[in-house]
């Protein structure tokens, strides 16, 4: 009997202790993507999230000075979530740079969002992606990265990246009427 | 042996067990004579309450205790391992879905206070702005070549055109 325990509590603490890939330990998905920067503690990394209690409150709330027609637009956001990566200088900045620029290339291929837009100008490009759930649900992702020559051997890299998405029930095109473009 | 005969060898204690049954056999299944039928009573009640049990009968009875003495603790011996076997199982199912419980919480708010969130709300927006304003003068620069090329083409088809006539 208590051999029968003690091999069963083994298995779970061996099934609960997952194998990490060193390429792509902190993204799997969007969500885990975001998950691994919220838990990184980098102070070259700034994230946050914005849920649609504090949309709504932000949109009511008495900031001024704002270009931004907030209430109109938090009526439709459900939540805004933001990653913004500003130097390479550590492993788990590199590691997030590289998996932005993953990201811009795998929610095309494997998650079936649609390129709204692409930029590229001196090193800084951007896209535009977007996606129709159902219930009329829209989800907007925005991913921009920065590559210039290493001051030091010249070498081109990433040095920048920032991933915006934003989740609501609008469409794609209402985008730039929303923010008064 | 007479029934009188009996009752004296009763009284004088010299009775077997045998005879003693035999006795109150007699007393309690035969038509007595009127003076042992006035005895009667009192000889039942000296006389032994119960017959002697056949040897065989408590060694039966004996074997049947054991035996059931036996399946009763069998039974609880059973009950026992079936207790503690379940409550090991229970305690390693509860433990597995401690460890492998999907854990489904909703992100949390990364500001306290909506002024702050609008700061950022904003922010997000401007940078939103500055792709679709860099992806619309991308177009105009375009739209600016194209023109020029067109226009270079349409010189170009005029004068040939010109030319053959």
């Amino acid at each position: 009997m208590k051999k029968y325990i003690i091999t069963i509590l083994l298995f779970a603490v061996t099934f609960s202790a997952g194998a990490t890939d060193t390429e792509r330990n902190n993204y799997d998905d969007i969500d885990g993507y975001f998950k691994a920067a919220e838990e990184n503690d980098s102070p070259n990394i700034n994230y946050f999230y914005i849920s649609k209690a504090m949309l709504t409150m932000a949109g009511n709330s008495a900031y001024n000075g704002s270009d931004v027609n907030l209430k109109t637009f938090t009526d439709k956001i459900d939540f805004m979530r933001s990653v913004e990566i500003v130097s390479n200088k550590s492993d788990d900045d590199r590691l997030l740079l590289k998996n932005a620029e993953r990201l811009a290339t795998d929610v095309y291929a494997e998650y079936d969002y649609k390129n709204l837009l692409t930029t590229s100008k001196e090193g800084l490009r951007s896209y535009l992606f977007y996606k129709y759930g159902e219930g009329g649900l829209c989800s907007v992702l925005v991913v921009t990265t920065l590559k210039k020559a290493h001051p030091e051997t010249g070498k081109i890299e990433l040095s920048y990246a920032r991933v915006l998405l934003i989740g609501g029930t609008f469409r794609a095109e209402d985008i730039p009427t929303l923010i008064n473009l | 042996m007479e029934t009188r005969e009996l009752i004296e060898n009763f009284y004088d204690g010299c009775t077997t067990a045998a005879e003693e049954n035999e006795l109150r056999r007699r007393l309690c299944n035969e038509p007595l004579p009127a003076d042992i039928e006035r005895e009667k009573e009192l000889l039942l009640a000296m006389l032994p309450a119960a017959e002697a049990a056949p040897a065989q009968l408590a060694e039966r009875l004996s074997q049947l205790i054991d035996a059931a003495s036996e399946r009763e603790e069998k039974s609880r011996r059973k009950r026992v391992r079936l207790y503690t076997w379940s409550s090991s199982v229970a305690a390693a199912a509860v433990l597995l879905l401690c460890l492998f419980a999907p854990t489904t919480q909703q992100p949390r708010d990364t500001f306290s206070t909506p002024e702050e969130a609008a700061v950022h709300i904003n922010e997000a927006f401007a940078h939103l702005a500055s792709i679709i304003g860099r992806g619309a003068e991308s177009q105009r620069e375009v739209a600016g070549h194209l023109n020029i090329i067109g226009a270079a083409t349409g010189n170009s088809i005029h004068s040939i055109v010109k030319f053959q006539e």
